[in-house]
């Protein structure tokens, strides 16, 4: 009963304790110039992929929560469908067709997230599981992003017929960064890709700008402690070492760890989706470990994986983990003696 | 020659199953006598997990015994005392499917009591007692240890003029019990209405 | 100031303390009749020891002491003892306020155990929160070396001024009874904590210890965080220590005692005035006249707030205690007690009712808020699907109850109710299981005995058979052919089992001499009860077959 008393206590500096939603909504906020340095290099079909995967986000959770017999106003106002949406909005190409993002958010929300038991529950970051699953699903149209400042008019339509911009179709000019770096080929030395330029500046530089925007969010996010260090910091540090280790290694056939710290969603991934509370490790030392290997294994997948970009399946993978990450970094209590770290019940 | 070469081959993969067989047995016995478990036996985990009111109301004398024919295979549920957490503990031991209860379970903890000025010393409570929780002799009135009594019903039927009640139990306000219970949260529950809708 | 050390998490609630620090401690009006409940402290209740119609003065002795760990009640107004029931004594006053008190006792020069008696006859009991009879705390040191008397004048709660009241208008009192405390306790240092929110008091007790002996007095000022004030969590902060779960502070060679509990030490030696009021904290929005007051116990809360002038349609809810860690009174017309420090009659603005709970999210804010550095959040889900296992796994008895996780939860989880409600379920289940044991020993021992006295009827018996028939022939013995070999295997067992239990008797009777033997001592008689009987049976199937037995 007395508990109440503190959290009365705590509602009425509601300032101190912001309730869960206020949390999401922060983070939404935190997008914000992600999205719009995003849409200024890539043209508003990022901001119509974001509006259309926010609106399949909270359209499919009500029917899901009127389906499960839960309250639906009450749930959506938390704002969690919401930031599933965004998030996924941004991670695929701009104006993507419209029964793509559909599909990937009903992996998301209704597979990933509500089949689990709703928010709170789910062991699965839920917009990386719809990205996943387009991924392996539709790769010609997951890996394809148009150059930047591409014409608007005609994105927009092919969105909502639902096809392929043709002129999409041809050429590497409409591959990110990593792809083509990734499709150099095995003869081709890292040096040469480079001189030969296959990207134009501009893309590159896009891409770069894209990244700052993200870290600028990461930021924010860190100011206002609605997320906590160790995951990000965990994550790029383990990146920036694997990838400097490869690099020094071999500077001839290894991306640098600047490129790989500037480009693919690293910095999006290391601020909005690892750091998912639901889906991570909760202890500290459990951050610790579970931001380490997401960065290792991105930059693995990166190297000998079949995929340019691997934040998602490293997220996926270490998501995995997580159980086991909780189990062995249950923290020492006060007063408890050294061995029982970890001790099995 | 092709025949001598036969010959050894089989006996060299003779040679090495035996040698992989004596190996792996060796190392078997080496982890089976180093990662000993002093647990108890099987029906000793089973007898902590049943209440020990000794009622019989399983059919057989006693907790023991039942547990000794749950061990044998004996359905889980006929442990009224017990109840359904009785039931869902024998079952995650077990490995089996938890059935319902047969019979009715007890709602509230009971403790025998003799109504004393009625008693007339016949004794036949004090041997029906699975836990020598009466006293008394014989011609002389007898009494229920409350604390001892185990509320397991056996003395009721041999007293020939129904002088002991089943009364419940006291329990001391340390004992305190919370009574809210939460609702799940998990899929399971949403075939329930949830608050808020109709 | 002294923030080498620390303890991890904790939390800044508002704290609220203005409301009622500003006005000066004052007596409060003496009631006409008290309500003394019987058991105002930790273990056994008090037994009553007058009688309706008796007439009382002030420190009259009302109730003793029953058991160990139990204290004593006197009366707190002179005048009549109206009505006495299972839990309580009501006395009526005669508006005379006469005492009855002790002699005065000068500590510095009586043994040890005269100052140990008075503190026993005083009633006095840790007024911190606790009620731990204090002449029991005491005599610690019978187990334990005490190095550090430890002043615990932290007062993290918010709302709460009741020691920071007393520590303003009896530093000098506080810390003489101090001095006897660790003149009872032979610890060498004094040290005071508290938290630099209070400057007044803490410029009082710079004063005081200027002029306290023999023992100096070390004053330690820290920074203000809830929930500094936790008995380990200070002794953490202050003297670097780590109190090992489970344990008590004397387990790292250090007593705890509250400024209010010291105060009635000496009181209680000195002026030989038994425990008969206390300090109270009345706050809150919903009163005109906040401060503290110097109540006398069994005083009605509803009469002391109006006293203090209750806004009854402002009032949403009293609370005892903190907001933290207190309890809302489900009616007014409840007395103080030796545990009442604070009384919030709080607005609903106030202290507004929690907001609807939703999911855990698995911030981990919980996590880095804990005092103990326990993970609040899997306890939570461990608590709510009541898997014990795993809840012990988490350490869930190690939780202080303290509140910071539900006052972090973003999810207005009401965390800490459900710690509680899974630890009274566990204590629980520990106490059937116990009892259970002891039932299924009990069986044991009649099984056991109901064999040794069919074995022996059974032996007569045969004795009778055998006389009657005076030449026992072979083909008889055949016919009855006994298994001596398996009695044999079972004697031989018997006479194991027999060893076993006198041996885990006696070893567990070392090594604990305090713990209950009754189930063990039953275990033994069990196995001595076989032993006879497998001998009868063995003596008897002997005499049957004394050509067979081998030499």
């Amino acid at each position: 009963m007395s508990m109440m008393h503190a959290a009365q206590v705590t509602s009425a500096n509601a300032t101190i304790v912001p309730p869960t939603a206020h949390l999401m909504r922060w983070v939404i906020v935190a997008t914000l110039p992600g999205i719009a340095t995003m849409s200024y290099f890539f043209g508003l079909g990022v901001l119509s992929n974001v509006m259309l995967a926010a609106a399949f986000g909270l359209g499919l959770e009500a029917a899901i929560l009127r389906l499960r017999n839960r309250p639906v106003q009450v749930t959506l106002n938390d704002s969690s469908a919401l930031l599933t949406g965004v998030l996924l909005g941004v991670s695929l190409p701009p104006a993507s067709p419209w029964w793509l993002i559909g599909v990937g958010m009903i992996a998301a929300i209704i597979v990933a997230k509500q089949l689990y038991g709703g928010l709170g529950h789910n062991p699965f970051n839920p917009a990386m599981v719809g990205y996943a699953l387009l991924l392996v699903s539709f790769p010609t149209y997951m890996t394809l992003w148009p150059p930047p400042q591409e014409l608007l008019p005609e994105s927009l339509w092919a969105q909502i017929t639902g096809t392929l911009p043709a002129g999409q179709l041809d050429g590497l000019s409409g591959a990110t960064p990593l792809d083509a770096f990734k499709h150099k080929g095995e003869a081709v030395l890292a040096s040469e890709f480079w001189a030969t330029h296959p990207l134009p500046e501009d893309t590159l530089s896009a891409w770069r700008w894209v990244a700052l925007a993200w870290l600028a969010g990461g930021v924010l996010l860190l100011a206002k402690r609605i997320i906590s260090w160790h995951i990000p910091a965990a994550m790029l540090g383990s990146l920036v070492v694997l990838a400097t280790l490869f690099y020094l290694s071999d500077p001839s056939h290894f991306a640098s760890p600047l490129f790989h710290l500037l480009t693919g969603a690293t910095l999006f991934g290391a601020f909005f989706i690892a750091t998912d509370p639901v889906s991570a490790a909760t202890s500290r030392r459990g951050k610790l470990l579970y931001g380490a290997g997401i960065g290792a294994l991105i930059i693995i997948i990166r190297t000998f994986g079949g995929y340019p970009d691997a934040v998602a399946f490293a997220v996926l993978l270490m998501n995995l983990c997580v159980p086991l990450l909780d189990l062995y970094s249950v923290p020492r209590p006060t007063g408890q003696p050294k061995s029982s770290r970890g001790e099995q019940p | 020659m092709s025949n001598t070469f036969d010959a050894i081959s089989m006996l060299s993969a003779v040679a090495v199953l035996t040698g992989l067989g004596l190996g792996f047995g060796a190392l078997l016995g080496v982890v089976s006598e180093r990662f000993k478990r002093e647990d108890n036996p099987l029906v000793e985990q089973i007898d902590a997990l049943l209440p020990q009111t000794q009622c019989g109301q399983c059919g057989y004398p006693g907790c023991r015994p039942y547990a000794e024919a749950i061990n044998q295979g004996d359905a889980l549920n006929k442990c009224p005392p017990g109840g359904e957490s009785t039931i869902h503990a024998l079952a995650d031991l077990l490995g089996r499917e938890p059935e319902p209860l047969d019979g009715e379970a007890q709602s509230v903890a009971k403790v025998a009591f003799i109504r004393e000025e009625e008693c007339i010393g016949c004794t036949k409570c004090i041997q029906a007692c699975p836990v020598d929780a009466i006293i008394g002799a014989a011609k002389l009135m007898h009494t229920v240890i409350e604390d001892e009594c185990t509320g397991c019903d056996l003395c009721l039927d041999p007293c020939p003029v129904d002088c002991i009640d089943m009364l419940p139990r006291t329990a001391p306000l340390t004992q305190w019990q919370p009574v809210t219970a939460h609702s799940s949260n998990m899929i399971a529950s949403d075939r329930q209405p949830a608050p808020g809708v109709s | 100031m002294s923030n080498a050390f620390d303890f991890p998490g904790g939390i800044h609630p508002p704290e609220r303390k203005q409301r009622s620090n500003q006005a000066a401690l004052i007596n409060a009006p003496l009631p006409g009749r008290v309500t003394l409940p019987l058991q105002q402290h930790s273990g056994q209740p008090a037994t009553p020891c007058v009688a309706p119609g008796d007439t009382v003065k002030v420190g009259s002795v009302i109730a003793k002491r029953e058991g160990m760990i139990s204290s004593n009640l006197h009366a707190s107004i002179s005048g009549t003892v109206s009505e006495i029931n299972a839990t309580q004594i009501i006395i009526d006053s005669d508006g005379q306020d006469e005492w009855l008190r002790l002699p005065s006792l000068d500590w510095q020069r009586v043994e040890p155990n005269a100052l140990l008696e008075r503190l026993n006859e005083s009633g006095i009991v840790g007024l911190g929160g606790a009620g731990f009879p204090t002449h029991i705390k005491a005599r610690v040191v019978e187990q334990h070396d005490i190095h550090t008397l430890l002043i615990n004048a932290a007062e993290c709660e918010p709302y709460i001024t009741a020691d920071d009241i007393t520590l303003r208008h009896y530093a000098n009192d506080v810390l003489e009874g101090a001095q006897i405390s660790a003149k009872l306790c032979g610890a060498q240092h004094i040290v005071i904590g508290i938290e630099d929110n209070k400057p007044e008091a803490i410029e009082a007790l710079r004063q005081a210890i200027q002029n306290s002996h023999p023992i100096t007095v070390e004053l330690k000022v820290i920074s203000t965080r809830y929930p500094s004030g936790g008995e380990h969590q200070l002794i953490k902060k202050l003297l670097d220590l780590t109190v090992p779960s489970g344990g008590l502070p004397a387990d790292v060679g250090v007593l705890c005692h509250n400024p209010g509990t010291l105060l009635a030490i000496l009181h209680a030696v000195r002026d030989g005035q038994p425990l008969v009021s206390r300090v109270v904290t009345l706050t809150g929005e919903a009163i005109s006249q906040p401060g503290n007051r110097w109540v006398r116990l069994g005083t009605s809360v509803k009469a002391l707030l109006e006293q203090a002038g209750l806004n009854q349609p402002m009032l949403n809810q009293v609370i005892q205690g903190g907001p933290m860690m207190g309890a809302p009174l489900l009616t007014l017309d409840t007395p103080v007690t030796k545990l009442t420090n604070c009384l919030i009659a709080a607005t609903i603005v106030e202290l507004p009712p929690a907001p609807e709970e939703s999911p855990c999210i698995r911030c981990g804010e919980c996590e880095s808020v804990c005092p103990v550095s326990l993970l609040p959040q899997q306890l939570h889900w461990y608590a709510r699907a009541n898997d014990d296992a795993k809840m012990a796994h988490y350490h869930l008895f190690d939780c202080i109850e303290c509140g910071a996780c539900s006052y972090v939860c973003p999810s207005h989880i009401p965390l800490v109710d459900d710690y509680r409600e899974a630890k009274s379920r566990i204590r629980l289940q520990r106490i059937e299981t116990v009892k259970a044991e002891h039932a299924k020993h009990r069986f044991e021992f009649r099984q056991a005995r109901l064999a040794r006295e069919e074995a022996e009827k059974q032996a007569r018996k045969e004795a009778r058979k055998s006389q009657q028939r005076q030449t026992p022939t072979s083909a008889a013995a055949s016919s009855e052919k006994v298994d001596l070999r398996g009695l044999r295997i079972a004697h031989a067992a018997a006479k194991a089992s027999v060893k076993k239990a006198e041996k885990t008797l006696a070893r567990v009777a070392q090594e604990d001499p305090k713990q209950p033997l009754d189930d063990l001592e039953m275990q033994l008689a069990t196995a001595q009860e076989n032993l006879r009987a497998t001998e009868v049976q063995l003596t008897q199937a002997r005499e049957q077959q004394p050509s067979k037995e081998s030499p």
